[in-house]
């Protein structure tokens, strides 16, 4: 994303109309990556709310010379938004977890695939997440998820890896169960 | 749904965030600096008063312990001291 080298400049001096025209560049490219690594609309607009008041704040760290303004503020996105699902700590047990198994069955029996996604989306670890979304969604090459991450590139592949791992078990366990018609036993139980 | 249909689905565009996120970006970064409330500074201002409690405390028995020990060895010696009076007077 190009954005003119004066519109960076006055937006480090502080111009609001730089920052404007910034955000309006930008806004979409990274509420477009926030939504997807939290899958809730409402999270995402507060997310993206504090990206931008960050970047504002810390815009004379911002050196033009080692990337763009838009990977800049990208990765200010993607760690914010990591820290703060990190803190949520409502992801585990993605597998193994049977009220999570029913509720996504229901989703695959109402085919309700939006909600399908962002039910697995939110109990997904999100180290895991960001490596599947930032890889396989947003086709970034290891490297940069790497530079990114501030993580080895090794452990970019491995954590790729273990979440592709995660989501396929998931959804074959949800096949299998759904095949067997289990959804309507375990529900019954419940 | 399989893991293909999972990263089609996640593919998909999400709508524009909402207009009035500027709006709030914009009224925040012309707050004045002190009227933000940060709960995380206040918490990190005041976590240097347990620090310093358990700093003060630590000191505390350190001294105590030193002045302890000083009378106890005064202590034996005016025990040593009496004790070798009593031993003179039994030898006389």
């Amino acid at each position: 994303m190009d954005i003119r080298e004066t519109t960076a400049d006055e937006f480090i001096m502080g111009n609001n109309a730089a920052f404007k025209t910034i955000y309006e560049a930008t806004r979409g490219m990274l509420y477009a990556v926030i939504y997807r690594m939290t899958g809730n609309a409402e999270d995402a607009e507060d997310l993206l709310h504090d990206v931008y008041v960050r970047a504002y704040e810390k815009r004379h760290q911002f050196k033009k010379g080692k990337a763009a303004l838009s990977t800049w503020l990208y990765s200010i996105a993607v760690n914010h938004t990591l820290n703060v699902l990190k803190q949520k700590k409502r992801w585990d047990n993605v597998v193994f977890d049977p009220a999570f198994e029913i509720s996504m069955l229901e989703k695959l029996t109402e085919q309700d695939d939006h909600n399908l996604v962002n039910t697995v989306l939110t109990r997904m670890n999100p180290d895991y997440r960001v490596c599947v979304i930032l890889k396989d969604v947003e086709d970034k090459p290891y490297e940069e998820i790497a530079e990114l991450l501030q993580i080895p590139v090794g452990t970019v592949r491995s954590r790729l890896n273990r979440g592709r791992a995660q989501l396929q078990t998931l959804f074959q366990n949800a096949d299998n169960a759904l095949s067997r018609g289990e959804l309507h036993t375990t529900k019954g139980g419940m | 749904m399989d893991y293909n249909s999972f990263i089609s689905q996640l593919k998909a565009e999400p709508d524009h965030p909402a207009p009035e996120i500027w709006a709030r970006i914009n009224a925040t970064i012309h707050t004045p600096e002190p009227q933000r409330i940060r709960f995380l500074d206040f918490i990190s201002y005041f976590k240097w008063i347990p620090a310093a409690a358990a700093g003060a405390a630590l000191s505390f028995f350190i001294a105590l312990s030193v002045f302890q020990d000083n009378e106890k060895t005064a202590y034996e010696r005016y025990l040593n001291d009496t004790n070798y009076i009593y031993l003179a007077c039994a030898y006389k």
